[in-house]
């Protein structure tokens, strides 16, 4: 019973939250602010690159705006994929994105390995700067803490 | 629960890998995946719910501390990975076709998609970071030892769980240092 109402709690909090998300991102105002939909008004909007996994997609029209805008895109080398876009609008404008593009006609790929194994040193990095970061917070608690609260130079010998 | 945990936290880890990378797994094993990743997440949460109720209770009590801390990351972390699941569901290709759901292929999700999963892998970074010496010491436990030892160590070591990595007092019900 414990255990389900826990469940119920947190399915709660994660829903809330996802509802919260899509909320504040389905919010125009906020995605003009972002950047993330388009460049409303002048046309130009971010376009995909055009890879296996988003063929058809790499050219959109905006819909958002006073004019419109096309974009394009290209896959380069194994699944990594530069995409750009330009915009056309009343008044002119120009729109441009760029995004990993994922080739998935084929896996497990050597670029799926080697994406893995990227995936695998960003974290080792990362969690090194933080394991080194810790260690430092806890040497110099322990160096202040020693001397109530003072560093070892400065605390008098009472 | 020592060993319980060490074994969903390798899962989740080994599973968190293959979802960041769909280039490896391709599309529908990366979005089923990363369903059942979201799901065994729910249990990890579970199993440390004493300690999210203790240190959320005593948040504001002693801001500069490492459970506070890590319950910040935890919480954007949460925050991100959610991000993720939103918006993969929301772009999705395998599972709510399946069901008959047309999903939405505009660019913010797939934006989105892509910065809150950079975001999940800083956070998870930091979150492993931050549990280092749990993991070193239970990786010594429970694979070097036993390595070492051969297998029949690890029954004995079962035993005395409470004598060597112990739990967070925050999960003990003791109180916070």
């Amino acid at each position: 019973m414990k255990t389900i109402l826990r469940l119920s709690i947190l399915v709660l909090l994660i829903v809330l939250i996802g509802i919260g998300i899509v909320a504040f991102f389905e919010n125009p105002t906020i995605q003009n602010w972002l950047g993330l939909e388009a460049s409303a008004g002048r046309g130009g909007r971010v376009a995909e690159a055009g890879s296996g996994l988003f063929e058809g997609q790499g050219a959109e029209t905006s819909r958002r705006g006073g004019g419109w805008g096309r974009g394009f895109g290209t896959g380069r080398g194994e699944g990594a994929g530069v995409g750009r876009g330009i915009g056309q609008g009343e008044g002119g404008g120009a729109g441009w994105g760029a995004r990993r593009g994922e080739h998935l006609d084929e896996f497990p790929s050597s670029a799926g390995w080697l994406g893995l194994l990227g995936v695998l040193l960003r974290l080792v990095i990362l969690m090194a700067l933080v394991v080194a970061l810790v260690k430092i917070g806890r040497w110099i608690g322990r160096k202040f803490k020693s001397n109530g609260g003072m560093p070892a130079q400065d605390a008098s010998p009472s | 629960m020592t060993l319980k945990n060490f074994l969903l936290d390798l899962l989740l880890f080994v599973a968190v890998l293959i979802a960041f990378e769909p280039r490896l797994s391709g599309i529908p094993i990366h979005e089923w995946l990363s369903l059942a990743l979201g799901i065994t997440l729910l249990v990890h949460l579970l199993w440390h719910w004493d300690w999210i109720i203790n240190v959320g209770k005593r948040y504001f009590k002693r801001l500069f501390h490492l459970s506070r801390l890590k319950f910040f990351v935890d919480l954007l972390f949460l925050i991100a990975f959610v991000t993720v699941m939103v918006s993969g569901l929301l772009i999705s290709r395998s599972i709510l076709p399946l069901f008959g759901i047309q999903t939405d292929h505009r660019s913010i999700w797939r934006v989105l998609h892509s910065l809150s999963a950079d975001l999940s892998l800083l956070f998870l970074a930091i979150h492993l970071g931050l549990n280092w010496d749990w993991i070193v010491c239970t990786l010594k436990r429970y694979v070097w030892t036993p390595l070492r030892q051969g297998l029949s160590g690890l029954s004995l070591r079962m035993k005395n769980e409470a004598e060597v990595c112990p739990q967070p007092v925050e999960e003990t019900h003791g109180r916070l240092p």
